[in-house]
């Protein structure tokens, strides 16, 4: 088999909203893959039409050679799916949900057991497992969900943000786990958080206002906005006429705010080391000068943060 | 066709969850206590008339009481099932459950055949306790079989019918209560039906006849079982399971 999913010109209009416009791309068996975009770039709307949720309006889905639209029972047994909200009855305890999820995928009765009980381990939820789902937190329910995507044992995982609601221990025992994966299953998993994404994936797919902005392995990624240095700001009280002038600065390629204390200021290619901290003797200046209190000025070289809000920022104001 | 598997696992689960919530057993108690006490006043009606009317002019076991027995159980479920009926998807969409169902290997067929299957169960589970009370004829007395089983029947034909236009509504909405009221609506709708049949003239009286829940289930009362009437409610039960079908569709399509 050549490709294990393969997506060609994948469209979805929400009425006259257009959503997601002419995707494709193919995903190898045993990869996995990062869909990284902002929030409402796209990502949950083609997991939902990959898992066959929702029809697109034009264009096709084939899953291990079979096209979802045609064959769509054959295509779902292969799926593990977990949404952003993971699926959960509050009234079920968590065996008897899984039990239930087993059934619904259509895991042998004989198998049912041993299932369960490999998901309960993998996603340390054991000790929990005869308790009221309405009675766990948010961080268990979320590993019940990501069980009732493993339990039938799918070739292919959806993931739509994992790692939310986790503690920081979770979110490491979590990406453990999804790697555990590689090679056996394909992965397809979203975030806007670039950590993650790096942490995971071998490649990456970038999806912005429903578009595919760049598709490749992150090693390739980064190294395309080389040359693109980016220095890191963090100051006390941003203004709007500051930020002006800073991006006004001559060799600088935009500005971003990426939280209320931070900025984000990406130069333009081809800029050397010696300007480079030239415009950073400026930026220092402009900050004092304006009021805005300076806390820590960084110079960085390429990154996958820089090229990934080079992406996502084209095409915005 | 339907994987009968998939259907009774939906069923199934949803069976437990009633069970587990107090509602269930609220509706049972009350359902129970209501036709009990229905029952008293039909028992002492007829041991009334049986007084007055010494011989031929009294109407018999099966007239008399098992008749209205299953006028007043599909009376009572006019205003119960809109209870039964208005979580059973109304809830999954609000809880965003759906998605389950919809990306595992079921047809949405099996996930509403199952949803109609569990209501059905509990309903005749209702009546199951229910027919306590009449079964108790047949040992001191010797009412007529034949109405009996023809009535029960009915009763189940008729709740399936209401059972099924309520999974209609509740696959409308997130909202449970809104789905309540568009049940209850429609059962006011049904009642208006039937006293049309009565009232309006000629040419209508037979078309509000036709399509009335109410006038359909007489028959099974009185021991006869009309081919007209089973095919109309199961008519009835096919086209609002059908609705619900387009109405999750349309649901997947824009969500």
């Amino acid at each position: 088999m050549d490709h294990m999913i393969h997506v060609q010109g994948l469209t979805k209009f929400y009425g006259d909203r257009l959503a997601i416009s002419n995707l494709d791309f193919k995903i190898n068996s045993g990869e996995i893959v990062g869909f990284l975009g902002p929030n409402g770039a796209g990502k949950s709307t083609t997991m939902k039409i990959l898992t066959g949720f929702m029809p697109p309006t034009q264009g096709s889905v084939t899953i291990g050679g079979l096209d979802i639209e045609d064959e769509p029972l054959a295509v779902k047994k292969k799926i593990g799916y977990l949404p952003e909200i993971p699926p959960v009855y509050t009234e079920m305890t968590v065996q008897e949900y899984l039990e239930y999820s087993a059934r619904l995928h259509q895991v042998p009765e004989t198998q049912m057991k041993e299932s369960v009980q490999t998901a309960l381990k993998k996603l340390f939820i054991e000790d929990v497992k005869n308790r009221l789902i309405g009675n766990l937190s948010k961080g268990y329910r979320q590993r019940v969900g990501f069980a009732q995507a493993i339990l039938h044992k799918p070739e292919v995982l959806i993931l739509d943000e994992p790692t939310v609601g986790l503690d920081p221990k979770q979110i490491i025992e979590i990406r453990e786990l999804m790697r555990s994966f590689a090679g056996n299953s394909t992965v397809i998993l979203s975030s806007h958080i670039l950590s993650e994404i790096t942490a995971t994936c071998d490649r990456v797919i970038v999806i912005s206002q429903g578009k595919i902005v760049a598709q490749d392995t992150i090693q390739a990624l980064t190294e395309r906005s080389a040359g693109g240095k980016s220095i890191r700001v963090k100051i006390h009280k941003p203004s709007s006429s500051g930020l002006e002038k800073l991006k006004s600065i001559a060799g600088v390629s935009d500005v971003t705010q990426t939280q209320p204390d931070q900025l984000f200021i990406r130069l333009k290619p081809g800029v050397t080391t010696e300007e480079a901290s030239q415009i950073s003797e400026k930026i220092t200046g402009l900050v004092v000068a304006e009021g805005m209190g300076l806390l820590e000025i960084v110079q960085e070289g390429a990154s996958l943060e820089a090229a990934y809000l080079a992406l996502t920022q084209s095409g915005q104001s | 066709m339907l994987n009968i598997k998939n259907v009774l696992t939906v069923s199934g689960r949803d069976l437990k969850a009633y069970f587990r919530s107090p509602i269930a057993f609220m509706i049972m108690g009350i359902f129970l206590i209501v036709v009990g006490i229905l029952y008293i006043m039909v028992i002492r009606g007829f041991m009334q008339n049986q007084y007055y009317n010494q011989g031929g002019q009294a109407p018999n076991l099966t007239e008399g009481v098992i008749a209205p027995f299953f006028q007043y159980i599909v009376f009572i479920f006019l205003f119960i099932l809109p209870f039964i009926t208005m979580r059973v998807i109304a809830e999954e969409r609000k809880n965003q459950t759906l998605v389950l169902v919809f990306t595992a290997p079921v047809t949405l067929s099996e996930f509403i055949f199952g949803k109609f299957l569990a209501v059905f169960t509990f309903i005749s589970a209702l009546i199951g306790l229910t027919l306590v009370l009449p079964i108790f004829l047949f040992f001191v007395s010797s009412p007529e079989i034949g109405p009996f089983l023809t009535g029960l029947l009915g009763s189940l034909l008729f709740g399936g019918a209401i059972l099924s236009i309520g999974v209609f509504f509740s696959s409308l909405t997130d909202n449970q209560i809104i789905a309540g009221a568009l049940t209850f609506a429609s059962v006011l709708v049904l009642w208006i039906i039937q006293a049309l049949a009565y009232e309006a003239g000629p040419v209508l009286s037979p078309i509000f006849a036709s399509i009335s829940v109410i006038g359909h289930f007489i028959s099974f009362t009185q021991g006869v079982i009309k081919v007209e009437d089973v095919v109309y409610y199961l008519s009835v039960i096919f086209f609002f399971l059908f609705l619900a079908h387009r109405s999750l569709t349309s649901y997947r399509w824009r969500s």
